[in-house]
């Protein structure tokens, strides 16, 4: 079954939402809406839900209307079957947290509600605090009660507002961590929001990118970062799927078909990760080379070169993309021009590596 | 002091507070929650005792309650009683007049419950009413109380409208505040003073109590 969505949304001040995608809904995948603060991520998770009317369009799910503006049809949002999590925990202060995960499973057996807490207790990590009251409990711990209760009714498909947003780095990365595989383990399929680049790779199957209202890009995140605007790329760099092929002394080589890497290791097990390399970190040199401190030393080719002010962005051809940020007078210095061979030289420490979560 | 008066203003305060209870809940709900054309004709309906003299309130409830309007001759034939001048008619009156102050409190309360709990609840499969007793109710149960605490002391102190409807029977209508009246009537100051204190104290101690709640309820929100 599919979730087919073609829905407009107008407010008095800012862009006119603008959403178009299809979704499977009868198997795990976990969609990443990424995009930048205000382009209109959340109001199209609220539209989904029901939360939110859309202005025009339509939104379907199989033979089943959700909305048709056209036909003047919206069904509630408690008969959509969808999760959804907040950027902030939303826990019920008065129900402990055995009660928030139960909230979902009212009317139901009483044998059924306790096996479907105790398992999803189990799943999310929070054994020793189910009896506990939700401000007992951290903000990590929290978002975690918030995920189980909207996976607890077994939903169709679960919203992810940005859960990691409110958290402390400990917290959202844990929670990060076992994300993937806690909705893999329930075969659920996600919408997960998010501005973070990083977080997109590392936990999306597929990126739908939204600039001024608009989702502008669909497909891999790689893909879909590499081909992004500006402001995505500056926040990581080029990205480039890259393969562990040895670890050594905290540092991990990496394997770009024939191009070797040398990068810090963020330390979990993971074969398959992206590297990415921003041009700020990236130097270039030409003619013969004394001692360097740098572990990365390229051979590429020039492809252009883009004048920003006082600053060049060299984009070069490494047997992968990659941008050399220098300025206008190290340009000249080095006389390049397209097709020239140099080399680039990028410091490990400027490679950021982000494990593929399996 | 007059203790048959006391026990009746009590009897008759807490009478109306358990009819209040259920009546208040449910008309809440409509006035916190509600986006429909008539609101804000049924929060002035609602509110008018706040504002009306007791007498014009009195007056219209004689009429409403008489022997000759449909609700009074409808009360005679199953009763076989009269409801103005009658125990039964005062709740009538208290449960009317009392209103505001038990509504005023919740809905105030059910307005600071945090919208993104009550969404959360319907995307979890809670429809309106669900999402109003598992959700809303429980988080403003100090407005709750408050308006239970406040209509209970209004009802023990109300005047005007228990005149009115009521006139002043002993044992049967005649409540504490018209005691108070009676005495300063029949220059029983010393008698009247004493009624007086106990109410004193007892308004005191409710004001006291319900205005601890509010500190609590901002605490906790």
């Amino acid at each position: 079954m599919d979730l087919s969505a073609r829905f407009t949304r107008a407010f008095p001040a800012g862009p006119v939402i603008e959403a178009g995608f299809d979704l499977a809904l009868d198997s795990f995948g976990l969609t990443v809406l990424f995009g930048p603060s205000g382009c209109g991520k959340t109001t199209v998770l609220r539209c989904l839900a029901g939360l939110e009317r859309p202005d025009s369009g339509w939104i379907m799910a199989g033979d089943e209307t959700w909305f048709h503006a056209g036909r003047n049809q919206s069904m509630p949002a408690p008969d959509r079957s969808i999760g959804y999590v907040f950027q902030e925990p939303v826990l019920f202060p008065h129900l402990r947290v055995a009660g928030n995960i139960a909230y979902g499973l009212h009317g139901r057996p009483w044998s059924e509600r306790r096996a479907r807490v105790a398992e999803l207790v189990r799943l999310m990590g929070l054994d020793d605090f189910a009896d506990r009251r939700t401000a007992e409990v951290s903000g990590g711990q929290k978002q975690r009660v918030a995920l189980a209760r909207a996976l607890a009714p077994r939903p169709r498909l679960v919203l992810l507002d940005e859960p990691f947003a409110s958290l402390d780095r400990s917290g959202a990365d844990q929670l990060r961590h076992n994300l993937r595989q806690i909705l893999q383990t329930l075969a659920v399929p996600a919408i997960l929001v998010t501005h973070d680049a990083q977080e997109a790779l590392a936990l999306g199957d597929r990126m739908l990118f939204m600039e001024e209202g608009r989702i502008v890009r669909d497909g891999s995140p790689a893909e879909v970062l590499s081909d992004a605007g500006r402001a995505a790329r500056d926040q990581i760099g080029e990205v480039v799927r890259v393969r562990v092929a040895g670890r050594t002394e905290g540092l991990l080589r990496l394997e770009v078909g024939p191009v070797h890497l040398f990068a810090p290791d963020p330390g979990s097990r993971f074969q398959e990760a992206y590297a990415c390399i921003r041009g700020e970190g990236v130097s270039l040199e030409r003619g013969p080379h004394g001692l360097l401190s740098q572990r990365n030393r390229l051979s590429a080719v020039v492809v252009r070169i883009e004048a920003q002010g006082a600053l060049r962005r060299v984009h070069l051809d490494a047997g992968f993309a990659l941008e050399a940020v220098i300025t206008a007078w190290a340009c000249a210095d080095l006389q390049l021009e397209p097709g020239q061979q140099v080399h680039a030289l990028i410091k490990a420490s400027a490679i950021q590596v982000i494990p593929i979560e399996a | 002091m007059d203790w048959e008066a006391i026990g009746l203003s009590l009897r008759l305060a807490t009478c109306s507070a358990l009819l209040l209870a259920p009546l208040g809940v449910l008309l809440a709900w409509p006035l916190a929650y509600g986006c429909f054309r008539g609101r804000i004709l049924l929060e002035a309906i609602t509110s008018i005792p706040l504002v009306l003299p007791p007498t014009v309130l009195g007056f219209y409830l004689i009429v409403a309650l008489g022997p000759h309007s449909p609700v009074g001759m409808a009360w005679e034939s199953l009763t076989g009683t009269r409801l103005v001048f009658s125990f039964q008619g005062l709740l009538v009156a208290q449960v009317v007049t009392n209103l505001p102050f038990f509504l005023q409190p919740l809905v105030a309360s059910l307005g600071g419950v945090d919208r993104k709990l009550l969404e959360v609840a319907s995307t979890l499969g809670s429809r309106g009413a669900g999402v109003y007793f598992r959700v809303a109710l429980p988080l403003a149960w100090r407005g709750l109380l408050s308006g239970l605490i406040l209509s209970f002391a209004h009802a023990i102190g109300e005047f005007g409208v228990v005149l009115m409807v009521g006139g002043n029977l002993p044992g049967r209508t005649r409540t504490a505040s018209i005691a108070i009246y009676d005495q300063v009537q029949s220059f029983d100051m010393a008698g009247a003073n004493r009624t007086a204190l106990l109410l004193l104290g007892f308004a005191l101690a409710v004001l006291a109590g319900t205005a601890w709640l509010r500190a609590r309820e901002r605490a906790w929100t």
